[in-house]
Parts: C-alpha cells; sequence; structure tokens
C-alpha cells in the first residue's frame, strides 16, 4: 500500500464523514428518515462540476455557489415532508434518487450518461492540490463539519429538531413551527452534501449519474445508523468503518450493497441506537469504564 | 367575580362528521382562577381543549384571549400568545432527557429570527429551576421515556410551565395518579396559581376538582349543563342525572 493510495481512501473516507454528519441532522435530529442523501450529494457535485466546467469558476469561487445552489434545492425537495408522513417520506425520499438520476441523465445540460468530465483540480496559492494537499483540503472541511456540527448540537435549533421529529403534535405545544425545523434540517444537511459534492466533483475529475444512485444513499444511510443516530462521534466512526474496513478486505468490496444493506437491516434489529448511539452497548460500556477510571476501581458513583 | 376575563369562547362549536362533540359552548374564565371543567367520558372536553389551543378549528363560533380572536391561529402562535397546555396522554420526548424537555418549553422564545442557532447553554439554570419546582431535579439526566406514568406528568406540567404561560389548560393531570401522588399534585396546581397562572382544569372524576377550582363547568354531550361553585354544581340536578346516567359515576 503506498502513500498515495492511503491517502486516497483517507479523502473519501473524509467526504463520507461530512455526509454522514449531513445526514445526522435530517434524520439523526429531524428524524427524518431519508434514503435518497446520494440526491443532495449528486446535486452538490454536479452544480461544482458545472460551475467549474461551464462558467469556469475556481474551486473557492464556485464553493459558497454551490452551497447555495444545495442549500435552495434541498429546501425545495424538503417540502413533502410537510405533507406526508415518516414513512411515506422515506418512499419519496427513494423516489428522489430515480428523480434527480434522470435529469442529470436526460437533460444534456448536465452531460447525459457521459457525465461532465475534466473538472479541474483546486489550485492553492496559484499550485494545483497534489494528493497530499487534496487530502489536507478535505481534512480540513471534516473538521470544521466537526466542528459546526458539535455548535449546533448544542442550540435550541437542534432541541426543537428533535422535539419536532419525535412528536409533532407534542413540539407544537411547546411553540415550535414544525415546518420550519424541518425545512431547516433539509436545508442545513444539504448545505453539508453539497460541500461533500463538490470535494468529490474536483477530486474526482468526473461526474456520472450512477455516482448518486440509490445505492450510494443506502451507504450514506448504513453508515450513520452503524456508528449512532443522533451523535456526531457514530457518524465519524460508522463513516470510517465502513470506508476503511472495505478498502482492507479487498475481498469484500465487491460486495458492498451487500454489506451496506445487512448492515442497515442488522443494526435496525438489534442495535437500533447504532455502535456509538446513546444507551448502545459500547456507549454504555465506555461510561461506565469512564466512571470507573474517574472514580476508582469498585467505588460506585452516586446513581 | 369582578377580575378581567382572561379567555372568553362564544358558540363554540365542533362537529366530526355527523357527531357534534362540543356544542355551542360559551366559557369564561376569569385571571387568577382555576376553573374546573368535568364531564363524563365523550362528553367533549378534550375536544374543546383542542379548539383553544389551536389543534382544531372550530366548525362555528370564536375563541377570545385577552381581547384578541385567537380561533384560526396554529397552535405554537397561541403558545406565544400565553396559552399552553398539557395532553391527558403524556407525550414525553422520550429521547431527550428530562431537563431537555424542559428545555425545549423554554426555548420558545428562541425559535425565532437566529435564535435557533445560539446555544442553549445559558438557559439550563432555569430549567433546573423549574424541575426543582415539581421535584424532579434529581431525575434531570434521565431519559424521558424512562420516567414512571406519576413523574411523566409532572414533566408536562414542568413543560407547560416552562413557556410561562398567562393561562395554562390542564387534561386531566390526575389521571393514573395513586391518592398519595394527587396530594403532590394539588399544591402543584395551587403554586402554579401563586405564579400568576390562571389554569383550566379538565377532570372526569368530581373529587379533585371540588376540591381545588373556584368555578366548574360542566359539559355533557358537549353542552354546557351547569356553571358554578363546587357546592352548587354538586348539587344541581341536570349534573347528578349526567354522573349517574353514565357509566362512570364514580365521582
Ligand atoms: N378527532 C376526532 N375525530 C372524530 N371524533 C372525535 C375526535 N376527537 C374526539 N372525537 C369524539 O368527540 C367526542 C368527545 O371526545 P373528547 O373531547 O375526547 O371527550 P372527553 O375529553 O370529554 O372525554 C367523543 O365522542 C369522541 O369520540
Ligand atoms: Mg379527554
Amino acid at each position: 500500500m503506498t502513500l498515495g493510495y492511503l491517502l486516497t481512501v483517507g479523502t473519501f473516507t473524509g467526504i463520507f464523514m461530512i455526509l454522514t454528519l449531513s445526514l445526522n441532522i435530517l434524520t439523526g435530529y429531524a428524524k427524518q428518515v431519508s434514503l435518497g442523501h446520494a440526491a443532495f450529494f449528486g446535486i452538490g457535485a454536479y452544480a461544482a462540476a458545472i460551475l467549474a466546467t461551464k462558467a469556469g469558476l475556481s474551486f473557492w469561487a464556485a464553493l459558497p455557489c454551490v452551497v447555495v445552489i444545495t442549500t435552495v434545492v434541498g429546501v425545495f425537495l424538503g417540502l413533502p415532508s410537510l405533507r406526508v408522513s415518516h414513512d411515506f417520506l422515506v418512499l419519496s425520499t427513494i423516489g428522489l434518487n430515480f428523480i434527480v438520476g434522470a435529469v442529470f441523465r436526460y437533460f444534456p445540460f448536465f452531460g447525459g450518461s457521459m457525465g461532465i468530465v475534466n473538472i479541474p483540480s483546486p489550485t492553492f496559492f496559484g499550485r494545483p492540490l497534489g494528493t497530499v494537499g487534496y487530502f489536507g483540503l478535505t481534512l480540513v472541511f471534516v473538521v470544521l463539519a466537526v466542528l459546526t456540527s458539535l455548535y449546533f448540537s448544542r442550540t435550541w435549533g437542534r432541541l426543537a429538531m428533535e422535539a419536532a421529529g419525535e412528536d409533532e403534535t407534542a413540539a407544537k405545544a411547546m411553540g415550535i413551527n414544525v415546518a420550519k425545523f424541518k425545512i431547516y434540517a433539509f436545508a442545513i444537511s444539504s448545505a453539508y452534501a453539497g460541500i461533500a459534492g463538490a470535494l468529490w466533483a474536483h477530486y474526482v475529475g468526473s461526474v456520472f449519474p450512477e455516482n448518486f444512485g440509490f445505492d450510494r444513499s443506502i451507504d450514506i444511510l448504513a453508515m450513520l445508523v452503524l456508528g449512532g443516530l443522533g451523535t456526531i462521534r457514530g457518524a465519524i466512526f460508522g463513516a470510517f468503518l465502513l470506508q476503511v474496513l472495505p478498502e482492507a478486505l479487498r475481498v469484500i468490496q465487491d460486495y458492498r450493497m451487500l454489506i451496506s444493506g445487512a448492515v442497515l437491516a442488522i443494526m435496525m434489529v438489534f442495535q437500533p441506537m447504532g455502535l456509538l448511539g446513546k444507551g448502545s452497548i459500547l456507549h454504555v460500556g465506555f461510561q461506565r469504564a469512564w466512571k470507573a477510571v474517574r472514580y476508582g476501581f469498585g467505588r460506585a458513583p452516586g446513581n | 367575580m369582578g377580575s378581567e376575563e382572561l379567555l372568553v369562547t362564544e358558540g363554540l362549536t365542533k362537529d366530526f362528521g355527523g357527531l357534534r362533540a362540543v356544542d355551542h359552548v360559551d366559557l369564561t374564565v376569569h385571571r387568577g382562577e382555576i376553573h374546573g371543567i368535568i364531564g363524563p367520558n365523550g362528553a367533549g372536553k378534550t375536544t374543546l381543549f383542542n379548539l383553544i389551543t389551536g389543534y382544531l378549528r372550530p366548525t362555528e363560533g370564536k375563541v377570545t384571549f385577552k381581547g384578541r380572536r385567537i380561533d384560526g391561529l396554529p397552535p405554537h402562535r397561541i403558545v406565544y400568545l400565553g396559552i399552553a397546555r398539557t395532553f391527558q396522554i403524556v407525550r414525553p420526548f422520550t429521547e431527550l432527557s428530562v431537563l431537555e424537555n424542559v428545555l425545549v418549553a423554554w426555548g420558545h422564545r428562541h425559535y425565532g429570527g437566529i435564535g435557533p442557532f445560539l446555544p442553549y447553554a445559558s438557559e439550563r439554570r432555569h430549567a433546573m429551576e423549574i424541575l426543582e419546582e415539581v421535584g424532579l431535579a434529581d431525575r434531570a439526566h434521565l431519559p424521558a421515556g424512562t420516567l414512571p406514568i406519576g413523574y411523566q406528568r409532572r414533566l408536562e406540567i414542568a413543560r407547560a410551565m416552562a413557556l410561562e404561560p398567562e393561562l395554562m389548560l390542564l387534561d386531566e393531570p390526575a389521571a393514573g395518579l395513586t391518592e398519595e401522588e394527587i396530594v403532590g399534585l394539588k399544591g402543584l396546581v395551587r403554586g402554579l396559581v401563586e405564579r400568576g397562572i390562571t389554569v383550566i382544569l379538565v377532570e372526569h372524576r368530581m373529587t379533585f376538582v371540588m376540591d381545588i377550582c373556584g368555578v366548574i363547568t360542566v359539559l355533557d354531550h358537549g353542552r354546557v349543563i351547569a356553571e358554578g361553585t363546587p357546592e352548587e354544581v354538586a348539587h344541581d340536578p341536570a349534573v347528578i342525572e349526567a354522573y349517574l346516567g353514565s357509566a362512570d359515576a364514580a365521582g
């Protein structure tokens, strides 16, 4: 394994960490289960690709536009969530994959099935970013995504989203405008997905409709569910496990879809809170161990 | 009572298909009182609450709070105007901690503008004070879903308190409580009035209401059949008839 290879794996893993953090806002906090998150990712990637190849914008100049475009489209795509129940939302988000995929495939503006190629690599002070530089760039965005997520988890908005996500009737009685907070969740989540998309497009250098299909959505959801819905540590850990393990064990790479699907199903049945989620076996174990270290073994802390 | 009319309903009516659940109810609640609403199961008490708090739109009639029409407003707007409610079947946010549940309500002043993007840490103390008042402080960090029913009822009231309302609507807060817990609840409700909160208390059992309410309105089949002090109501022939005629004459 060369350093270049490790950095490539690292860069993709970073992009998926941003995506799981993105989905964590929407599905972890606002409980709007999305099986169409790759569509939001794809919108970001295509927006970046078009701005770079057709408008000739640099990565840096395009990035704010990509974020605005994905946020606006994300809000628009989130509107059905105001009308349908949670179960139907799952179905309609599955539909999103196919709608967005079809738009990419059938409109010449988006390059059709030939995709968009020759997306330039970003430059940094006039010099193109190499593999090392791009890994560094991705890492910076992962850190930013983690920090902003940590901040958001401590805000009124997160509390309101969780309340509205769990029980709309009770949330309204707490003065929460449920529709507004659902739309906020779609907006914030889309903004992160847009950044992940731009990183992908400029790293790979090309975008194709099939990069952002239903199987990709399942991957992202499986990562988040595996790590722990509603937690930042879970989002990071899940993306790491499902992105790095298949790379390490090359044999199972061909069975990606199978693995993601199985992970999703198994976790939902046996550990719906995920490996590191609130109240999961590992989380409770870590808490016990931490208490033991802090208070000394054998001495039980109060409660 | 010469005090201010806080909440007034006029001709308030709600039809569910062919069923008239609330039938031309005229209700006046004065500031500072504990106003009981009793009636057998299915009398329309919860529906009346849903009409006042914006969960249902009236078929006919109007609701006025502090001189302002509020029927037709969405529930969260009505909260901002100063009316809080609890639910007959408790609805805690089970995955949030007890403290976070109260914070969600305390946050109602932060849900507009850029408020949602501000941290909540600085307001923890207020939420803890409320939990202390209702006796839940030592359970603040438990997931709300794990509380026994008696504590979940207290949490419902704690959240409503955190909304700092002028009027609080309690829907059968004593349901499922032991006699001992009901004594505690009485103290809690009286404490609300001392805080300056006007209370409308729905119950289908008479005893609890008789003890703490100044005025009682009796509903049956959606209609007001009696209103007055607990003594007046208890001796009203129409009330006795309604209660004896119904299956649960327990009160
Ligand atoms: N959403 C609804 N749809 C249809 N009927 C309802 C609905 N809510 C209540 N009802 C009916 O209205 C009547 C009054 O119910 P409710 O207000 O819950 O009574 P109470 O709270 O006094 O026990 C009952 O007959 C009930 O079945
Ligand atoms: Mg009822």
